[in-house]
């Protein structure tokens, strides 16, 4: 680059990260492109290095060329990807990330959601693979990864999602799960990955989304939790994921899903999201990147139009995307999939600080 | 892609080298995969998995064959992991981590060799202290020194002191903070709590935004039952009057005197209210409408 170049190229990247500036207009065209052409790119080293999640990756386009208005099964080929989703599901009824791989719950969800997104989840064997789901929770109410033992709270919910997808919830217990998501609750109201663990955007998107699939939404500390995550929004209105880091478009989606979860994305101020959501938008190459001026990808890129849609920042009449299943509202209801949320109320934080002082008893704080 | 500048598009011949290098990897995994579905466990086939995991340490499969083989090793000498394997297991973790810090699949793997050789779990607080000197914040890092500790069995009062030196470092350190108040008893006395709040307050006069501190000390309220409010008010109106623009002293006197409702805390708490919806818009919807009138019947029962 020539020295006016690089200048020029400074500048930019300056004004796209000043929250003063407006944000460019949103281009679901090229987004819908960008989705089209990584999703077809299979020579290139990103598609490469990340085959051992590609069910997810098809996941995460297929949605967002949903909430984009598209007719996401024509645009990406809906009866190859229903082919290569079936193809991840293994002899023991679990699915991998891509066929040839072993077997995982995360890797499990993502093709449940394939399937459901594109109308086939009978054809995949519905009843191995909520065995193989349900047989990963441990006597604790934990879920297992896979064989080979790793716990997290990540799995808890795809465990329960996945369990839900298929009809099967009744298959785990449900009651212990929530039991074991309830002990992973720290000082701040947050979750972590298991007990002990430090609390983390994306896990308590993970966690509150088990509970509410669990109906027990009652054990969140909801002015606690709500306060941590609308505390989240940095200067530029883009979201951290804990105090004290950058804000990245991802959590667009991990906190604004958990405050309509829990009736609070009120607390936050969304005009300023939507504005640091469009600046990372990679114009005029299409997707959504981190942050602005950096390169976008198609996990990106779902996120930033699923935290748009939670704004209702979407023009035009395209489907909603559910807060709890990350899946297309239509796609949700024709399933039957219900989950747990609080309506929005106006109860402040305040409002729950002055309530605190009423039954305390000796103490001036329960 | 997480933190990479977008930059102008790249030569010709430096997207071509990377289409070579795409197509060498896919090969040599489908290779692996293949090995794998056909039990080899021969040493040819031990250094491609390695070498594809060194390329990208995240592909959970390879590191499930990497215990396969170890499995069947050990099935045939009856001795469990040997040094030599074990030590070569950690080097490579090692290698992968210090290249993909935040890989699920490679701070898994090191757990599941470490488990199977409890001895280890102390020599892992020594790495894990070099790891988080690199990234202090490093989540994965944090979690696996929480489980290798109790394997080692560390006493609580390390904990404290791995946390508090962590803290002396940078008081910024949120992750600290919370291992920190992971080693607090429950029900703090004001003794406890005032100690603990003293230290805190030294960090908030030198940075009286500092989230990590400030949640930090409302733990401690919470664990005393507010047992030492007088003092803190006193302290935090110090504060206030010494950074008039700071916000989270604003949040925590007005969090305070809800608390307290004595004499004078509800004309201040709704000056704070008002300051706060002024100066911080964003959460004008969470501070709401006015000072709640839950507070007021409260106060004056």
């Amino acid at each position: 680059m020539s020295a006016v170049d690089e200048a020029a190229a400074a500048l930019a990247y300056a004004t796209l990260n000043d929250p003063t500036q407006p944000p460019p207009p949103f281009a679901p065209e090229r987004h819908a492109a960008y989705l089209k052409r990584v999703a077809a790119d299979a020579g290139a080293l990103e598609y490469a290095l990340t085959e051992y999640m590609r069910v997810s990756g098809v996941y995460w386009g297929l949605t967002a060329m949903r909430l984009l208005g598209r007719d996401a099964a024509a645009e990406l080929g809906g009866p190859a990807l229903v082919e290569l989703a079936r193809g991840c599901q293994n002899a023991d009824g679990g699915f991998g990330g891509a066929r040839g791989h072993d077997s995982h719950v995360l890797y499990t969800l993502s093709a449940l959601q394939v399937l459901a997104l594109l109308g086939a989840l009978d054809r995949c064997d519905r009843a191995a693979a909520a065995a193989y789901v349900a047989a990963l929770q441990q006597p604790d109410g934990s879920f297992c990864g896979d064989r080979w033992g790793e716990v997290d709270t990540r799995f808890s919910y795809c465990a329960l999602a996945a369990l839900a997808l298929l009809g099967r919830l009744g298959d785990a217990d449900v009651g212990r799960a929530a039991a074991f998501v309830d002990a992973c609750r720290n000082f701040d109201g947050g979750y972590g990955c298991a007990p002990g663990a430090e609390s983390h955007a994306g896990q308590v998107f993970c966690c509150v989304g088990a509970l509410a699939i669990a109906r027990r939404l009652d054990l969140v500390d909801r002015p606690l939790l709500c306060w941590w995550l609308a505390e989240r929004q940095c200067d530029s209105g883009g979201l951290n994921g804990r105090p004290e880091k950058q804000a990245d478009v991802c959590y667009s989606w991990w906190i604004l899903s958990v405050l309509r979860m829990l009736g609070a994305d009120h607390w936050i101020d969304g005009a300023r999201l939507r504005s640091f959501i469009l600046k990372c938008q990679d114009l005029p190459d299409g997707g959504i990147a981190d942050r602005p001026g950096n390169c976008p990808d198609v996990f990106h890129t779902f996120f930033g139009v699923g935290g748009l849609s939670l704004l209702g920042a979407l023009p035009g009449d395209r489907p909603g995307i559910d807060a709890v299943f990350a899946l297309p509202e239509d796609v949700v209801e024709s399933l039957g999939l219900e989950a747990q949320t609080v309506p929005r109320n106006d109860a402040s934080l305040l409002d729950a600080w002055a309530a605190e002082r009423r039954g305390g008893g000796a103490a001036i704080v329960k | 892609m997480h933190g990479v500048r977008k930059g102008p598009p790249p030569p010709p011949e430096k997207v071509a080298a990377r289409r070579k290098k795409a197509a060498t990897y896919a090969a040599l995994l489908k290779h692996a995969l293949a090995a794998k579905q056909a039990h080899k466990h021969d040493s040819e086939t031990y250094a491609v998995v390695e070498k594809l995991l060194l390329a990208s340490p995240d592909v959970p499969t390879l590191w499930n064959y990497r215990r396969e083989m170890l499995l069947s090793r050990e099935a045939k000498t009856d001795g469990g992991l040997d040094e030599n394997e074990t030590q070569l297991e950690l080097a490579l973790t090692q290698k992968c981590l210090m290249k993909q810090p935040k890989s699920y699949a490679a701070w898994h793997h090191r757990l599941w060799i470490v488990r199977r050789r409890p001895a280890l779990a102390k020599d892992e607080l020594a790495l894990c202290a070099e790891f988080l000197k690199l990234d202090e914040r490093n989540f994965h890092c944090w979690n696996y020194r929480r489980m290798v500790a109790e394997m080692a069995d560390e006493a609580v009062e390390d904990t404290r002191a791995f946390a508090r030196d962590r803290l002396q470092v940078n008081f910024s350190n949120y992750s600290a903070h919370h291992a920190l108040a992971k080693t607090l008893p429950s029900q703090m006395d004001a003794a406890a709590a005032r100690e603990e709040l003293g230290i805190a307050r030294q960090a908030l006069f030198c940075e009286p935004d500092d989230q990590s501190t400030w949640w930090f000390s409302f733990d401690v309220l919470r664990r005393s039952n507010y047992a030492t409010v007088d003092e803190e008010v006193a302290a935090l109106e110090e504060l206030r009057s010494l950074e008039p623009s700071a916000r989270w002293p604003q949040m925590a006197l007005l969090r305070l005197r809800l608390a307290r409702g004595g004499p004078g805390d509800a004309e201040a708490a709704a000056e704070l209210r008002d300051a706060l919806v002024a100066s911080d818009p964003d959460h004008a919807g969470m501070y709401g409408e006015k000072l709640p009138e839950e507070f007021f019947r409260a106060s004056s029962s």
